[in-house]
């Protein structure tokens, strides 16, 4: 087990380098960034000060070997836009997005496992025709889209929900969340379920394929001849079999739903890490870009970790190795 | 495909479907002959024509169908022109993220050893990111272009069908035609277009049908991003960003028109996919 | 003495619609067990021996239906129950084992588990009770050191200890009938004969009625006091057990009879039976194994699947069997 997960955490920092290679390289050969900080009409002796400031002007690969050496004592340098540590800049956004993503994944949990069950046990009824077509239409509404349109129908229509920004927010048992007031949760609701609504559509499919699946199987008709009512057959037998798959896809979604917070949180005006990318993006602010992604790209490695021991808690047939 | 035919007449949904997608895409390839006039034409399109709203509603004119936006474009003529950058878009970058991925996926299963674990490891780590968040870093520091789009969209979505090309191999690589073949002194090259190949297809076009849908879903997202189709083209992401702009205003018709149509030909393209997914699938017959 | 009739099937009717036409997989049987006994239900695959028993337990899903017949347990009928009284007999009344031990039990949950939720649910015990008797149970089909075993997940245990799992399941509530569905032909040979064994003996303590299914003529033998014999559907013959292996009616029975292979006979080639049973979507009128029969005349044709008397406790639809047997006895007088 401890062998296993050191293994792990050795192949996640080889992908950690890989990345930040390519990263890197792919940010340098792209813009100028001294040019989108200073005026047009800047001196040349301004423009070289300030790339000697940056240490713009060192050859490509004292660069990289400097950027790494700083990056492992935690400094990805200073953004250049904010003038303040661009990680710390990154990492203050990131429970912001994460709330958001745990609201989502919350969202989805909720609606689609009890839809994916019923469509997979009930497969011949109206409503499960029904919601077997409305997960098709959510797949196919794109985020941004969907997000459009919760805040056309709730904002502009009914009046019902502010369109944008996060509400006010209080402090339990030490954490600031948004769960905890009701304005909060007035502004969270919305992006939360465009964020979470592709995932509820895929999840009931996945939920529902798993579960018929596992309805063929032996071992539920036997649960079934033992005389167990509905539920237990149903949720105990049935459901722990299906959710080893959907646990994995939900860690993995997890990922995907972090790169779609940039979208939702650009259309609701959600200040997380998400819009501070995009906006980075813009202004071709490199360490923040260099930050956001190796921070990405170690909450991702850490979800598959997580992925893995779940899978192993809850499938006792896995021998790690 | 006698089989296909009869599952076809049996299924109303996919009946519906093919027959949208199919007006869809011919009216985006001939729309010269059907829109008037070209929106992305400056001498056609006045500002006097500006924000116009649908027929039927109050001050709508018989000119615009479906409105018309800032600039004085007919939405639907803009959609339509529009339409036809995406499916150009989704099926360039299938067939070139298709063909990258499939000769990787046989390449890598039929071969195996050093080249296998190469090829495969690349794809663990690209899997470790979402195609979204590539194509948006990626496209954020390229730059606007259809072109761009298309071999960015490619790239990044090669994994999935080199994954399925290379199970596949894996399976049939030990089959005894293919063994014939070898003994006989086929080399690999032909082996691997003429014998595995068309035998690994199947799964492929399942995929392929489901990818082209994700593909403009994420040109539509990029494009509504600033990131993807230049502001020149005919965009239904621009113009659902246009419409955000502008969406308190109460202009939904900027935005429910364009959405409304990409959500049309998306959905139609997953039932079909679906269905052939059902269908195509021996495990289920 | 007459012993009590414990469940009386008649006429029962499973068809299962599928896309190439209905499938009559059980056509119209009629049986009763007794108590304490012993029934094999013997034919070759597809001719409804499991079907039948998965019928006796309501346990058939659609495209599946249970068409018409009566199935009454203690007098009760099951096809009239609705499901709420029908969870109290599966399981707690009527019992079932199935085929594969390694495809019976959860594999994402403990032996220990799947065994007190049946306790638990049908006969109320606390948890800790349940527990206790849960080891008890494990003890008694024979499995060592079964405190430890409660926590083992079905994969850590080997096919002949599973399917001792199993039947342990099966037996936890008492019920009066259990349903075997080829409860061995999964297993090796030498674990085979144990399972065997343990089965006799538990249900020979409780007086539980066992319902049999196998596919071998053999085995059957071996335990069952009676025996029925099941071909496209349909019984085709029943009685005793001696009566039918010394003195098969019915041809297909012969011919099940003689593809046994037996030791100390000479034999230098097994007689196996030519052709297939017909299709289950395309049953012919008449016997339906005419298409085999050596025997066949053209009165098979449109014969009735009336039983005949071939002798005490022995019947057998087989005309041709019964005017032979009367020739015979003719013959001897």
């Amino acid at each position: 087990m401890l062998i296993y997960t050191g293994k792990r955490i050795w192949q996640t920092l080889i992908v950690l380098f890989a990345v930040s290679i390519i990263v890197f390289i792919m940010i340098n050969i792209n813009g100028d960034p001294v040019q989108t900080l200073l005026p047009p009409e800047a001196e040349p002796w301004a423009v070289e000060e300030l790339r000697e400031t940056l240490g713009l002007n060192k050859p490509l690969y004292i660069q990289y070997f400097n950027f790494i050496k700083n990056a492992v004592k935690g400094d990805m340098g200073i953004s250049y836009y904010q003038q303040v540590p661009a990680l710390s800049l990154v990492l203050e956004r990131l429970p912001k997005t994460m709330e958001l993503a745990v609201a989502a994944i919350l969202i989805s949990i909720v609606i689609a496992i009890p839809a994916g069950m019923y469509a997979a046990i009930k497969p011949e009824s109206i409503l499960s025709k029904l919601i077997m077509f409305s997960s098709l239409a959510g797949i196919s509404l794109p985020t941004f889209l969907s997000g459009i349109l919760l805040i056309l129908l709730f904002a502009v229509n009914f009046s019902l929900l502010p369109s944008s920004g996060r509400g006010e927010v209080a402090q339990f048992l030490g954490i600031h969340s948004s769960f905890f007031t009701l304005d909060g949760l007035k502004h969270i609701i919305m992006p939360a379920a465009t964020l979470g609504l592709y995932m509820v559509a895929m999840l009931i499919r996945l939920v529902r394929a798993g579960m018929q699946e596992v309805l063929k199987q032996d071992y539920i008709l036997f649960t079934r001849a033992k005389g167990m009512p509905a539920k237990i057959v149903y949720i105990r037998h049935a459901l722990k079999n299906t959710m080893i798959p959907v646990i994995t896809v939900i860690g993995l979604q997890l990922g995907r739903l972090i790169a779609f917070s940039m979208i939702t949180e650009k259309i609701f005006a959600w200040p997380g890490m998400g819009k501070l990318i995009l906006d980075s993006i813009n202004r071709l602010d490199r360490p923040v870009i260099m930050s956001y992604i190796l921070v990405i790209a170690a909450l991702f490695a850490a979800i598959n970790l997580v992925v893995d021991l779940l899978y192993y808690y809850f499938d006792p047939r896995i021998e790690l190795g | 495909m006698k089989d296909l035919i009869y599952y076809f007449k049996r299924d109303k949904m996919v009946i519906i479907a093919t027959i949208i997608l199919t007006v869809i895409i011919l009216s985006s390839i001939f729309a010269n002959f059907i829109v008037p006039h070209n929106p992305y034409d400056l001498a056609s399109v006045s500002l006097m024509d500006s924000m116009k709203p649908p027929i039927w509603m109050k001050n709508g004119v018989d000119k615009f169908l479906l409105g018309s936006d800032l600039q004085g474009r007919g939405i639907l003529s803009t959609i339509l022109y529009g339409t036809r950058i995406s499916l150009l878009v989704g099926f360039s970058a299938v067939i070139l993220g298709g063909i990258i991925g499939v000769t990787l996926g046989m390449v890598a299963g039929y071969f195996g050893g050093k080249i296998d674990s190469i090829i495969m490891r690349m794809a663990d780590i690209q899997l470790s990111f979402p195609t979204m968040l590539i194509a948006i870093t990626v496209m954020a520091f390229l730059g606007r272009g259809i072109f761009k789009l298309i071999v960015v969209i490619g790239l990044a979505t090669w994994v999935t069908y080199a994954r399925t090309a290379r199970g596949s191999t894996l399976s049939i690589k030990n089959s005894e035609y293919v063994e014939a073949a070898k003994l006989i002194g086929i080399n690999n090259t032909k082996i691997l277009i003429r014998h595995i190949l068309p035998n690994i297809l199947t799964p492929i076009i399942v995929i392929a049908t489901v990818q082209i849908a994700q593909v403009i879903m994420l040109e539509a997202t990029l494009s509504f991003l600033g990131i993807g189709v230049p502001l020149t083209e005919p965009s239904l992401g621009l113009m659902i960003s246009d419409g955000y702009k502008r969406l308190l205003s109460g202009k939904w018709w900027l935005v429910v028109f364009p959405g409304g149509f990409l959500v049309m030909i998306v959905l139609s393209i997953n039932i079909i996919g679906d269905w052939l997914r059902d269908v195509l699938n021996p495990k289920l017959k | 003495m007459q012993r009590e009739k414990i469940l009386e099937v008649k006429n029962l009717k499973t068809f299962f619609n599928t896309k190439d036409g209905v499938v009559k997989a059980v056509n119209g049987v009629n049986f009763n067990l007794k108590k304490g006994e012993i029934l094999g239900i013997v034919g070759e695959s597809g001719a409804g021996k499991s079907v039948t028993g998965f019928s006796l337990l309501r346990l058939i899903d659609p495209p599946g239906e249970i068409l018409e017949g009566s199935i009454k347990f203690k007098g009760q009928d099951l096809m009239k129950m609705n499901e709420r009284d029908m969870i109290k007999i599966r399981g707690k009344k009527i019992s079932m084992i199935f085929q594969d031990p390694m495809a019976s039990l959860n594999p994402v949950l403990t032996i220990g588990q799947q065994l007190i939720e049946v306790l638990q649910f049908h006969l109320n015990y606390r948890r800790k009770k349940a527990k206790n008797r849960a080891v008890e149970l494990l003890n008694m089909v024979g499995i060592s050191s079964p405190g430890k075993r409660m926590k083992h997940y079905p994969n850590q245990l080997s096919g002949g200890m599973r399917q001792r799992v199993v039947v342990a399941i099966a037996l936890a509530s008492d019920p009066e009938v259990i349903i075997a569905d080829e409860p061995t032909t999964a297993l090796d040979v030498t674990i085979q004969a144990q399972i065997i064994n343990l089965m006799q003996n538990l249900i020979k303590d409780r007086q539980t009625s066992l319902i049999f299914i196998t596919h071998d003529l053999a085995l059957v033998s071996e335990i069952a006091d009676r025996i029925l014999v099941m071909y496209a559907g349909d019984i085709i013959e029943y009685g005793s057990k001696g009566s039918i292996i010394s003195n098969p009616a019915h041809p297909y029975t012969q011919g099940l009879i003689n593809s046994i292979p037996v030791l100390d006979k000479n034999q230098k080639r097994l007689k196996q039976i030519k052709g297939l049973m017909p299709s289950p979507l395309d049953l012919p009128a008449g016997c339906k194994f005419r298409s085999r029969c050596s025997k066949k005349t053209d009165y098979c044709k449109n014969r009735d699947n009336e039983f005949k008397k071939i002798s005490n406790n022995h019947y057998s639809t087989c005309s041709e069997a019964c005017q032979l047997k009367k020739e015979l006895i003719a013959g001897v007088g």
